[in-house]
């Protein structure tokens, strides 16, 4: 009776994993026995592991150049986003508390909307400013978002006040005390941070269906869809392959924080 | 002494200045612009129609569907997670070696949809023309999978900050794991409880992209929520429409986060 609860515990971790699992597993069947074990036409001796479908999806020009515009688009907004982040984490985190409170709660308060609340605003703007059907439209967009703010000032809040008080003691430079004081300690958060966002714009598809009509320049997160409805060969590949990147950032983030637990403990 | 603390606070305001004033101008300001354009008859003309577009868009019966849907999936979806959430975080706090568990279980937040949803799409066999016990059976499992194991951490973080003590003088008193758990536990983490339906909130209101990528821009009759209304409409130019029902949208959802909030904040109240 005592082992119940881990037992469950299991049982719904392994529900948890089994669909990444089958996801894996589906990938290195052939194309057509992929598809067929759904329709439940697959024998048994069709079941042999290949690479077919990662050829195929590799072999795919569309395929390759919307990974291409997914790498281009999530890579430049993480790069823009983070000094952006800590930049205004800074500022909302150091603003006396009459002025910091409002702000906060426009900061929640967009992060909570769906973005159809703003898309024809945006839309328009995007136009007016000639970035419509450009990357930079959606990159913009995310560079500016409110989840890393509101998560650096977040983290800058748990940084003692006598430190602050210290530092200013030492020097006038804000950048200094940015670099040698806060920084550091809110390293581990900032790499969160980063995961969550990098995650978020991976798996962005509201954002490039309104600005980005022309469906070549989209992210692979919009088009994959559309893609493989016209060659299923390898829509497991495929979307397992979309998967990797941010799965191997979250299990080194993983990795990263059980080591320094371990470390930690010693 | 180099310098005074107000002095540096200042630099460190200007220094995040105009990355604030950018997320107004990209976040806020198109917010406001949203009412102006709701009550207008024509953004381009702009004249004052008061609330004119409100009368039609809360008239029409496909808007009315989508309401009613839409409330529907938040209630299937935030409920289900919550309750698989409280049994994960009571699973959670009766095992000893948690860390790998609460890796697996924030997994599939990190899983893109699209990835994802190629494997509902075999599974459920969805379409615009799925059944609509399947298409529920597709949408809510699929948003189950993805962010109850998130919501159980967030959970489970609370649960481990109560106090030793009180649960030492429950089970003294005769109390079960599971009355100890739904009597003492629960309520001393509310505010992580809280924080937990926010989040599940949140992530309800942008189902919208799940809902997509399985069914298309045109789901079946119950799977038509505000977020398509908005992006039909706005895909046939209907401005004023997608203005009002995108304010409307704004409104449910301000209050659904509202009737959650007093949770979260009792904590932040205890604090002071």
């Amino acid at each position: 009776m005592k082992k119940a609860p881990g037992l469950l515990l299991a049982f719904f971790l392994t529900l948890f994993l089994l669909p990444v699992g089958a996801l894996v597993f589906l990938s290195f069947l052939p194309p057509q026995t992929a598809q067929a074990v759904f329709e439940q036409k697959a024998a048994p001796g069709m079941l042999r592991l290949t690479l077919e479908q990662f050829a195929c999806a590799l072999g795919d020009d569309a395929y390759g150049r919307q990974f291409r515009n997914s790498i281009l688009i999530t890579g430049a907004s993480l790069a823009f986003a983070m000094p952006v982040a800590l930049g205004a984490g800074l500022f909302l985190s150091r603003l006396p508390r009459r002025w910091q409170r409002p702000l906060l709660i426009l900061y929640v308060l967009s992060l909570l909307s769906p973005f159809q609340i703003i898309m024809l605003p945006v839309y328009r703007l995007s136009l007016m400013c000639g970035l419509y059907d450009s990357y930079f439209s959606v990159i913009l967009l995310n560079t500016f978002s409110p989840i890393g703010p509101l998560t650096v000032c977040v983290l800058l809040r748990t940084v003692d006040d006598s430190q602050w008080e210290a530092a200013s003691l030492e020097t006038d430079s804000a950048l200094q005390i940015l670099r040698h004081v806060l920084l550091p300690q809110i390293a581990p958060g900032m790499g969160a941070l980063a995961l969550l966002f990098f995650a978020q714009v991976w798996n962005m598809v509201e954002q490039p269906l309104i600005l980005l009509p022309d469906e070549r320049l989209r992210p692979l997160s919009t088009a994959f869809n559309d893609i493989v409805r016209g060659n299923t060969d390898y829509a497991f590949s495929g979307a397992l392959l979309y998967a990797l990147p941010v799965l191997a950032f979250y299990l080194t983030a993983a990795a990263l924080s059980a080591r320094a637990r371990r470390s930690a403990a010693r | 002494m180099k310098g005074s603390k107000r002095a540096v606070d200042l630099k460190l305001c200007a220094l995040g200045l105009p990355a604030a004033l950018m997320f107004f101008a990209l976040y806020i300001v198109p917010f406001g612009m949203t009412g102006w354009y709701s009550l207008l008859n024509n953004s381009f003309a702009r004249e004052f129609a008061g609330l004119s577009n409100y009368i039609r868009v809360l008239g029409n019966t496909n808007f009315r569907l989508a309401v009613k849907n839409t409330l529907t999936i938040l209630l299937m979806t935030v409920g289900g997670a919550a309750l698989l959430a409280g049994v994960l975080a009571f699973l959670l706090l009766r095992v000893r070696r948690t860390i790998p568990a609460l890796f697996i279980l924030v997994l599939p937040l990190f899983t893109p949809s699209v990835s994802i949803t190629t494997l509902w799409q075999a599974v459920f066999h969805t379409s615009a023309f799925t059944s609509p016990g399947s298409a529920y059976g597709a949408l809510v499992s699929l948003y189950l999978w993805k962010y109850s194991g998130t919501a159980a951490v967030l959970l489970y973080v609370g649960l481990r900050g109560v106090e030793r003590d009180i649960l030492s003088a429950a089970a003294l008193d005769g109390a079960g794991a599971l009355r100890t758990y739904l009597c003492i536990s629960l309520p001393c983490a509310q505010a992580h409880a809280g924080l937990m339906l926010l989040v599940l909130l949140m992530y309800a209101f942008q189902l919208y992209k799940e809902s997509y990528l399985l069914f298309g821009a045109y789901p079946c009759r119950n799977m038509y929520m505000i977020q398509h209304y908005i992006s039909n409409h706005f895909n046939k130019l209907n401005f004023q429409n997608v203005a009002a029902s995108a304010v409307s949208l704004t409104a449910l959802s301000l209050l659904l986060y509202a009737l959650v909030y007093p949770l979260w904040r009792r904590r932040e109240g205890g604090k002071r």
